[in-house]
């Protein structure tokens, strides 16, 4: 099996890179055009044009690896939908030359995460705007203003995500894939935990035990405590019971 | 004879700026002098579609957006042992 | 040169592939603001010691670029000799697949450009079509005299735009979009505006051409010059249609 890249793969690529995040449908849409466009055949089967997809994406990630990128596959932590994300994989001098933030910009941002992190997983907006008044003395000031401009911004470029009701801020899946690793870095200390006892990736909203501090995603959990009468905690050290409600299966959105 | 033919087509259409203006205004749908008070008005969407009908005219890479990395993990207040990459 | 060949032998073959994968990383980061990106800079975040296989890393990297990302890269010339872009090689139109697939809602399209930067393309492809269709050059004078026609005024500032006369002659000609040059001797200076190097690899006259033309209804060959122009740029591509 060929893991040259073609122009297909290429577009398919260049559609991540401009937008940074897409849901399963939008996958599904972005590939029959891509294949369309270059004339590639697709299977009529749903089953079989899944597996190529699957190695579609594959042959993408093998060739952008050595580039410090992937496109990896994250749920989100409100509805348990599934994304895709173009990633960026490291940490170096070289990132640190990104110019879509200024430097004051960047340090609101890493103190907004700081605070979402801290609140289980979202803040209000104008707990947010007044992060403004903790910047470090020595960077350029930003007024309440240019921190709504940057919080739009943030949205726009899906790095958040602003509710439109409550105007709640958190993260949103891409930042929760590409800074996976710096969070659990930074804010997972023996006695926080932010990995959810299921899938074992990074948790920041979710459900916690009383007694253990074991975590789960609400979809985790919610998959995990399917048809049980007296939920447990999944940690057989513990086994206390389950204080939350079980949060109800949502719409399926898609497997894989 | 052949001549004369060329010197028909010299020029045949000439551009005119204003006039492409003009024509650039009805097409994007914006507000003229005389339909509202002040001077012509074309609109962030105005513009906007008329920059996304156009996009594809242009051999654009898209750039690569990323946060990883972008800042200095630094000092955090209260957090214990964090880990400070370098690399 | 065989000198860079030399260098770039002489690296450790791991040094070289990491630092071939970070000047490929780097050019991609760099491509954010549309700035050409100069030599100096690789050589001093990327390259380091080993700026001697300058030529070769560049090489390298360009093919990694092209093969893995469909993305052009381009070495500018004269003024700008020294710099480099990126340029897209792969076609994104997507609009024309509704038809042949027969399905309807296509409604997808694959590469998608904030809306702040779509208004900016719009107002660029504006300034490039009157450049070209007024003979490739432009006096400044007559630029601002027209835009003032499409509620652009440099005096006040933009809805849209802000300090539109900052955005046109720095921001757009500092990315190589536009050139915008003082006419020698000029007391009070006097300005022309010609296509810059990027816009010269990003669009062709032709479509620059097809874009007036459908605005006016009209046959392109109708606008004689500008369609010797375009005849012109055919012919030093060695192709007359764009593929
Ligand atoms: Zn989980
Ligand atoms: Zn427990």
């Amino acid at each position: 099996m060929s893991m040259h890249m073609r122009d297909s793969h290429r577009l398919f690529l260049q559609s991540f890179m401009s937008r940074g995040l897409l849901d399963a449908k939008e996958v599904r849409q972005l590939f029959k055009t891509v294949c369309l466009k270059f004339n590639e055949p697709t299977s009529d089967k749903e089953e079989d044009r899944k597996l190529q997809l699957l190695e579609f994406v594959r042959t993408i990630n093998v060739n952008i690896r050595p580039f410090h990128m992937e496109i990896k596959k994250g749920v989100s932590e409100d509805e348990g939908v599934s994304y895709y994300c173009l990633v960026c994989t490291n940490e170096s001098a070289i990132t640190r030359l990104a110019s879509d933030y200024t430097q004051s910009e960047l340090e609101f941002f890493k103190k907004l995460v700081d605070q979402i992190v801290d609140n289980e997983g979202e803040i209000g907006s104008t707990s947010a705007v007044n992060i403004v008044d903790k910047l470090d003395k020595n960077m350029k000031k930003m007024s309440r203003q240019d921190a709504q401009v940057l919080l739009q911004k943030l949205e726009s470029a899906k790095w958040i995500l602003i509710h439109k009701g409550t105007g709640q801020v958190s993260l949103s899946t891409r930042c929760l894939l590409e800074l996976e690793q710096y969070i659990l870095d930074v804010y997972g200390a023996e006695d926080e935990n932010l990995k959810c006892n299921m899938c074992n990736k990074l948790c920041i909203k979710g459900q916690s035990c009383d007694s253990c501090q074991t975590k789960l995603h609400l979809h985790c959990a919610s998959r995990f405590f399917h048809n049980k009468d007296n939920p447990k905690c999944p940690n057989k050290n513990c086994g206390s019971p389950w204080p939350h409600q079980v949060p109800k299966k949502g719409p399926s959105g898609d497997t894989q | 004879g052949r001549q004369t033919a060329e010197a028909v087509q010299t020029d045949f259409v000439k551009f005119i700026p204003e006039e492409f203006a003009e024509k650039l205004v009805t097409f994007i749908g914006g507000q003229r002098p005389g339909e509202t008070s002040g001077s012509v008005r074309i609109s962030g969407n105005g513009w906007a579609a008329l920059g996304r009908s156009t996009q594809k005219l242009f051999c654009k890479s898209p750039p690569l957006h990323i946060m990883s990395g972008t800042f200095q993990r630094g000092e955090f207040e209260g957090k214990k042992n964090p880990i400070i990459r370098c690399d | 040169s065989t000198q860079a060949q030399k260098a770039a032998a002489s690296m450790d073959p791991a040094d070289q592939e990491k630092r071939l994968h970070d000047l490929v990383q780097y050019l991609l980061i760099m491509d954010q603001k549309k700035l050409p990106i100069k030599k100096m800079d690789i050589n001093k975040h990327v390259l380091k010691e080993h700026r001697g296989a300058f030529p070769v890393m560049m090489k390298k990297a360009g093919d990694a670029l092209l093969q893995v990302f469909g993305i052009e890269l381009v070495a500018l010339e004269d003024k700008l000799k020294g710099t480099y872009i990126l340029v897209n090689r792969v076609d994104t139109d997507t609009e024309d697949l509704g038809n042949r697939d027969g399905q309807a809602g296509q409604d997808f399209t694959p590469v998608e450009w904030p809306e702040e930067d779509d208004a900016k393309t719009g107002l660029l492809m504006v300034i490039l079509s009157l450049i070209f269709m007024n003979g490739q050059v432009m006096l400044d004078s007559y630029m601002w005299h027209t835009l003032k026609k499409l509620g652009i005024d440099t005096d006040f500032n933009h809805e849209v735009f802000g300090d539109s006369k900052k955005l046109i002659t720095q921001e757009f000609a500092k990315q190589g979009y536009i050139e915008y040059t003082r006419q020698q001797n000029s007391d009070p200076p006097v300005y022309e505006f010609r296509w810059g190097q990027r816009a010269k690899q990003e669009i062709s006259r032709k479509n620059c051409l097809d874009f007036v033309s459908q605005l006016y209804e009209r046959d392109p060959e109708q606008w004689t010059s500008q369609w010797q122009a375009v005849l012109e740029e055919g012919e030093a591509m060695g192709t007359t249609s764009q593929d």
